[in-house]
């Protein structure tokens, strides 16, 4: 193919009408932070003394395993699907890690592709039932949940296990300076962003934007699914092993609150279930306000069985806001 | 010899026949276009070349070689750009991440930077000549015509040596369009072909060297350019001599105000409108394209906030949204400009479609009643000559014209008193532009009105008993019977005071740089 700027297009050159430079990020990509803000405040104005370097190390590791099953999720999202079977991969994998690794380090690599290679082959099938055979994402993943959740129990019967001392040091250690977590989560923001200038990137957005204009110009679907799914699958895997070494122990139903919690996690940040909108660190954001709402109830003294109720709520109104942010957005546009 | 040969190509939907051993030669160098009424299969042709659909039989070559188009990535390799009717732009990306979809130029890790990408857009707007739209927009941020500009822009980018327009004008402004005609001659004159699908007979006289005519999936004939009249493609397209387009003034139109609308004002554009509607009246409304006209629509049928007074049959009445105005009691109806996005439900039946908006008519102690649906479907169907194979038919796989024809039969079903039109015979074929016009003057004889926005100076001469010209968000002027002329619809458009008796309407058309469709009478 002859590259773009060879073609002469006659009639010498025109200089056409330059638009201003807008930011590219509006107001309405704001509403996540703005909220994780508002739920952050009100915890430190409860309890002041919690606004310490502690607390924030505290809640980085416990919330990486659903930051990344969030992450995955919302590649799920973003090609206009979703992913249940971030539950089942998780529960099979923090199953495995519970029983079969040792504390010999060549055995904790071994596992730790074996666990890398259980999430790429769950994102295989997943991909290819949905992407080549046209089963729905809800159903096609639904179905493998229900299908890693049943070999998790074959590993391990009820909760339990032991974790690999050394891999436990190394994910405690701070070699950095800042604990593990929060490099992690640092480092798949700076590859997120790099992701999604990207050629993959842009794809995945545009699949879910509109499959059918993808496929007009080029785009190869199932390819494109079948990334998204196994990057899914490959971050619920890494979750069910964090939790376990987070924990201390492996369970064979560790993933199940991490299915749905996930999918809110993503639509507080801004994600839409009809595809191709929204941001990862949205996502992210939408993990810890999450997170967030437990402990405010917690710490305000009220039963944490309210917790699902605010989470619920929360939801809604985050949802609610985002859905107005973008219908302002173009309207705003076209009245320019 | 012919560059592109299409030999003997055909296509079926379920049972439906779309192509039937078409044929299409072009050279190199030559703008051809293709004409045909809605459904003829001009756009299922140029979906095969473009790789969106695979031929069922037949040969494509390509400078004198058999070439296959399994997808469209591969026509594009291949050297063939599309502009679809439909657009192919993909809506949460930006204008720069369509226009150079899949032809990213990787920085650094990758990346395509958004800086990079407006000074590829800029550029590529430079060569081009005119502006199309701000690159950093995500193309759900912008208006039609600046969508139909994109999928130009991006078209172009893969260099093309075989282009296809099809229906890449109907959004667009008269200056867009003058440079498109041109922007086409200028890519034939470097040895491209194009193949121009138009339902504006006097847009592909202007353009096209060669003009094939389709009609029910085959080709029926090929013209020069200068070689046939309007009058012979419009016979080539419809099969038979046509006799009246538009039909006899039947309706009487009474004496109480239908609906009277004072001082609407809505949005940034309508600013002051007030009319009064009569009964079996047909009103136009005219005037260059953004001057309130849709909002106009928009606000009376509950889509837009507007202020102002409407009364129906002297009754003051607030709508807020569609299904208030298409109500029993109000009936206010509205045909669309984009059925795609706000007539229809594209992957439902055609029967669901039509039955939707008369459902509360069809209930039996709660439940649908089955045997009453099927009647009602069945009459549409027939009243509306509906081409389709069966009513369980997803409208999306209709014709153009057919899914407007679905339209109209969902509205009229409701029975309104006001059937509103805005713009919705655009891109309509000849035919079933007929057919809607025998439709409208059936309709007010029973007593209904019509209030119709129409770019077509034509339907508005002809069919309309009124006519307001809107500019600049007020009403310019109001034309009677007698007064309703072209040159004066054009003249109230551009401020200029109308004309009581008739001069030569072309000269002063032709200064305005307005080519209207030169139809028959």
């Amino acid at each position: 193919m002859m590259s773009t700027e060879s073609i002469t297009l006659e009639s010498g050159k025109k200089h056409t009408k330059r638009y201003p430079v807008r930011p590219s990020i509006t107001v309405y990509d704001l509403v996540p932070l703005i909220l994780f803000i508002l739920v952050i405040s009100l915890i430190f104005i409860i309890k002041p003394r919690l606004a310490n370097v502690q607390f924030v190390e505290l809640k980085a590791n416990a919330g990486l395993t659903l930051v990344l099953a969030t992450a995955g999720q919302t590649l799920a999202l973003l090609t206009g699907g979703i992913d249940l079977s971030i539950g089942g991969v998780l529960s099979l994998t923090s199953s495995l890690a519970a029983t079969m690794m040792t504390d010999e380090p060549l055995n904790i690599l071994l596992w730790c592709a074996i666990i890398l290679l259980i999430g790429m082959g769950a994102g295989l099938i997943n991909g290819y039932v949905i992407a080549v055979l046209r089963v729905p994402p809800f159903i096609a993943t639904l179905a493998s949940w229900s299908i890693f959740n049943g070999l998790a129990l074959l590993v391990l019967e009820d909760p339990g296990g032991h974790v690999s001392e050394p891999l436990r040091a190394l994910v405690r250690s701070d070699p950095l300076g800042i604990p593990n977590s929060i490099v992690f989560i640092a480092i798949l923001i700076v590859a997120w962003l790099l992701f999604k200038r990207s050629k993959w990137g842009t794809r995945l957005y545009a699949v879910g934007s509109d499959e059918a204009k993808a496929y007009l110009n080029g785009t190869d679907i199932v390819r494109t699914k079948m990334l998204a799914y196994v990057l899914s699958g490959c971050f619920a895997a890494v979750a069910g092993l964090y939790r376990t070494v987070e924990v201390g122990l492996g369970s064979p139903i560790a993933g199940d609150p991490f299915i749905l919690t996930s999918a809110a996690a993503a639509l507080v940040g801004g994600m839409s279930l009809a595809g191709g909108r929204g941001d990862l660190v949205n996502s992210i954001l939408g993990a810890f306000i999450m997170l967030f709402i437990f402990d405010l109830i917690q710490f305000a003294g009220i039963s944490s069985f309210y917790t699902p109720m605010v989470q619920g709520l929360f939801l809604i109104l985050a949802v609610t806001l985002n859905t107005i942010g973008y219908r302002l957005q173009i309207r705003k546009a076209l009245e320019q | 010899m012919a560059y592109l040969e299409l030999n003997n190509i055909s296509k079926r939907f379920g049972g439906v026949v779309a192509l039937d051993e078409a044929t299409l030669h072009c050279t190199k160098g030559e703008v051809h276009g293709l004409v045909g009424e809605n459904g003829a299969g001009k756009s299922t042709l140029v979906r095969i070349l473009s790789g969106a659909l695979q031929r069922d039989d037949g040969e494509i070559l390509l400078d004198g070689t058999p070439v296959a188009f399994p997808n469209p990535a591969e026509a594009v390799r291949l050297g063939i750009g599309m502009v679809y009717q439909e657009l192919s732009l993909i809506p949460d990306l930006s204008v720069g991440q369509n226009i150079f979809f899949g032809q990213e130029q990787s920085g650094v890790l990758g990346m395509t930077s958004r800086r990079a990408l407006r000074e590829r857009c800029y550029d590529l707007f430079d060569r081009m000549g005119i502006d199309v739209a701000d690159p950093d927009r995500l193309v759900n941020q912008l208006s039609l015509p600046q969508r139909q500009m994109v999928e130009i822009a991006k078209m172009i980018v893969h260099n093309p040596s075989v282009i296809i327009i099809d229906e890449g004008t109907s959004a667009l402004g008269r200056t867009q369009i003058e440079w498109l005609l041109e922007f086409c001659r200028n890519l034939a004159t470097q040895g491209r072909t194009i193949i121009y699908i138009s339902h504006n007979l006097s847009e592909i006289r202007q353009v096209a060297d060669q003009i094939t005519v389709f009609r029910n999936g085959e080709d029926v004939g090929t013209r020069a350019h200068g070689e046939a009249s309007t009058d012979e493609l419009v016979s080539l397209m419809l099969g038979r001599k046509i006799g009246r387009l538009y039909p006899e003034r039947t309706n009487e139109i009474g004496s109480e105000p239908m609906l009277e609308a004072s001082h609407l004002r809505a949005g940034t554009r309508l600013r002051d409108v007030s009319f009064t509607l009569r009964k079996g009246e047909i009103l136009g409304i005219g005037g260059l394209t953004g001057q309130g006209q849709e909002e106009i629509f928009r606000a009376l049928f509950g889509i837009q906030r507007a202020q102002g007074e409407v009364r129906l049959e002297g009754k003051p009445i607030t709508i807020h949204s569609p299904s208030e105005a298409l109500s029993h009691k109000v009936g206010l109806a509205l045909v669309p400009e984009d059925r795609a996005t706000q007539g229809v439900l594209l992957p439902r039946s055609v029967s669901d479609n039509i039955s939707l908006s008369v459902l509360s008519r069809l209930l039996r102690l709660g439940f649908i009643d089955r045997s009453a649906e099927r009647a009602v479907v069945e009459s549409a169907i027939d009243r509306f000559s509906i081409m389709v194979a069966d009513v369980a038919d997803p409208v999306e796989s209709l014709s153009g014209g057919n899914q407007q024809k679905v339209v109209l039969a969902k509205l009229l079903a409701t029975k309104p008193k006001v059937l509103m039109m805005c713009d919705s015979t655009r891109g309509v074929d000849v035919g079933t532009k007929a057919e809607i016009y025998t439709l409208l003057r059936e309709l007010t004889a029973t007593g209904s009105s019509v209030l119709w926005y129409a770019t077509d100076s034509d339907e508005l001469t002809n069919m309309c008993d009124r006519v307001l010209v809107i500019r600049q968000g007020l009403v310019e002027a109001e034309l009677t019977p007698g007064m309703i002329t072209e040159e004066n619809i054009i003249r109230a458009s551009m401020g200029e005071p109308i004309n009581h008796n008739g001069t030569d309407p072309d000269e002063l058309k032709q200064s305005a740089g307005i080519h209207a469709i030169r139809r028959h009478a």
